[in-house]
């Protein structure tokens, strides 16, 4: 069972085994500062991000309990500092509780193709909340309702910044895209 | 599902360009087993200082060219269930690598430092030994075919439970001793250019 996966290891660490803590830090390490990057948009500022969580939930980690997957667990603890580290750096909440007209779809049926490195130049260039948002849901794999208890704004906030995340990423690969030859739908 | 999350699902993993660096783990080590405070530290250091002197006088008065106590024993396991003692090495300049399949620095330095020089100096009297920290035979035969490792590879599948690494004290991965022809250590933790200079130094004449 997938819950049980690293259980021993997990209950050694618990005991503040060293080499424990080593092996649970490697297994994890890589996947979190890349959640921790996709949020930050700054290599420094992610890994600072990724310290932190590590450190509180080594800290923490009586709390854990088993009852969900310790990846998930550990990956709520790096998207909240992250958030927190973006909110310092701002000054201000990310994503603004503005209520605004629900963004037009029409362009989404135009096809088109992208490389993962336009696909990650393009998700870099959305504006801080944006790509929270979209990061969070579609690459995280949360739903709205945990987005919006996690930013601290309403579901249907977040229903129509991922919307916007989507129309503005669209905007930005197709500028890419050759001159009027988009891949047709074979 | 429409395009642009049909796109982003497909390259989910592809976009990862991020990986944490030994240097990440050492400070967060550091906070999490701060050392202890500087006077403690320094009269560890003296003690310290004081039984290694005595222990290597020791070594060089007791030191005869016929015994090879120099190499403590260790006898650990191949993939393919042979004994393989450290000490059959003897007489080639041998890199003990402590490594493990999952541990993406191990691969990182395996694949792009070690095996070139491997590749380079194993027929002029180079060896590395492989000693995996695995616990999952299958995970570790995989890590070594995934990354191409032809040298010695040994583990007793213990993980760090293991006698050997414990008595090491390996705290990070990958950990490396390399020994000479004698099987004293040389030095801890080479890089890739300190551990090409000390082959090229060491293997210059072959005895």
């Amino acid at each position: 069972m997938a819950i049980d996966l690293h259980y021993q290891l997990i209950e050694r660490c618990k005991k503040g085994n060293r080499p424990a803590q080593f092996e649970l830090y490697s297994l994890y390490a890589d996947a979190m500062l890349n959640t921790a990057f996709r949020i930050l948009n700054d290599e420094e500022e992610a890994k600072d991000a990724l310290q932190e969580s590590f450190l509180s939930a080594f800290h923490q980690l009586h709390q854990f309990k088993h009852d969900s997957s310790f990846g998930a667990w550990l990956k709520r603890i790096v998207v909240n500092k992250s958030i927190t580290a973006l909110h310092r750096k701002k000054g201000r909440p990310i994503v603004s509780e503005i209520r605004d007209t629900p963004s037009n779809e029409e362009e989404a049926t135009r096809e088109f193709d992208a490389t993962a490195e336009q696909a990650y130049a393009a998700l870099h260039q959305l504006p801080d909340g944006y790509r929270t948002v979209f990061s969070l849901y579609l690459l995280e794999g949360y739903d709205h309702r945990e987005i919006a208890s996690i930013l601290n704004i309403s579901v249907s906030t977040s229903i129509s910044q991922y919307g916007r995340a989507k129309k503005k990423l669209r905007t930005i690969l197709l500028k890419d895209q050759p001159h009027g030859q988009h891949r047709a739908t074979v | 599902m429409d395009n642009i999350e049909q796109l982003y699902k497909q390259h989910r993993d592809a976009m990862d360009r991020q990986s944490a660096t030994p240097a990440t783990w050492e400070a967060l080590e550091q906070q999490l087993h701060p050392p202890a405070s500087k006077k403690k530290t320094l009269w560890w250091a003296i003690a310290a200082s004081l039984v290694i002197a005595i222990g290597l006088a020791g070594y060089f008065f007791t030191r005869t060219p016929s015994t090879n106590h120099e190499l403590s024993e260790v006898i650990l396991t191949s993939p393919q269930g042979e004994k393989v003692p450290l000490s059959s090495l003897k007489g080639k300049i041998v890199l003990v690598e402590f490594w493990a399949s999952w541990s993406k620095m191990c691969t990182e330095e395996n694949c792009y430092y070690f095996r070139p020089l491997y590749d380079e100096y194993k027929d002029k009297g180079f060896e590395i030994y492989g000693i995996s920290v695995d616990t999952n035979k299958t995970q570790w035969v995989e890590g070594i075919e995934r990354d191409q490792l032809s040298w010695v590879q040994v583990s007793d599948l213990l993980g760090f439970d293991s006698p050997i690494v414990k008595q090491s004290e390996i705290t990070k991965l990958p950990t490396t001793y390399l020994l000479d022809r004698n099987g004293a250590i040389i030095a801890k933790d080479v890089n890739a250019d300190e551990l090409e200079e000390q082959l090229k130094k060491l293997l210059a004449h072959t005895p």
